[in-house]
């Protein structure tokens, strides 16, 4: 499901219940999706201190682009 | 006792969990700062003027032992790290005069309280038990 250009993420647990993916560059480079059961993931997406970016997307039959935009965000030069 | 908090004042968030910081560079992962579910807050100390080892003790002694699990850790931050996010560090005094929660996350927007999360652990700095 995950675009074959997007590095794969490191997956944990969160507190309250959901699976985190973490896309990690550094402390202040970092992008997570967290999905729960309900088919809905929430992000949020750190590009620099004060430059940042959190939302929620639906989970349909394909990888949600707003989720593949703010990836590859993180990873551009 | 000690009462309102100062933003300059530095606070540490306990650690008992591998999954609250990253072992590879030694940095805090927003997990940390994830509240508990269906509350709005989390539980910090206030460590001004304390020692190194008085601060591991009352992270073993009130936060460690209580769960019993074993203290990893300690994410460190300044109490304005917190305000500029547009929440407050309101002092608790329970179970430790030290104790106190940064408050305000918007349980209504989950999304917005883990972007609170992620900035948090990016200001934070890590220090791990010897």
């Amino acid at each position: 499901m995950l675009p074959s250009d997007i590095p794969l993420p490191e997956v944990s647990p969160e507190p309250l219940g959901t699976i985190a993916f973490e896309w990690y560059k550094a402390k202040n480079n970092l992008f997570i999706a967290s999905v729960s059961g309900k088919g809905i993931v929430e992000y949020a997406g750190l590009y620099g201190i004060g430059n940042r970016d959190y939302g929620t997307a639906r989970i349909e039959n394909t990888f949600p682009k707003i989720v593949s935009y703010h990836i590859r965000r993180l990873f551009e030069d | 006792m000690l009462e309102s908090v100062n933003p300059e004042e530095p606070l540490s968030r306990y650690i008992l969990e591998k999954s609250y910081y990253r072992s590879s560079d030694n940095t805090v992962k927003p997990n940390a700062f994830m509240p508990p579910s269906g509350k709005n807050d989390v539980s910090v100390y206030r460590t001004a003027s304390l020692s190194n080892e008085d601060i591991w003790q009352i992270g073993m002694t009130y936060v460690a032992q209580k769960r019993g699990m074993p203290l990893l850790g300690r994410a460190e931050l300044i109490a304005y790290d917190a305000i500029a996010q547009g929440l407050s560090v309101k002092p608790d005094h329970v179970p430790h005069p030290r104790h106190a929660n940064i408050s305000g996350f918007p349980i209504d927007n989950s999304a917005k309280t883990r972007m609170i999360a992620v900035e948090l652990a990016a200001r934070s700095t890590l220090r791990l038990m010897k």
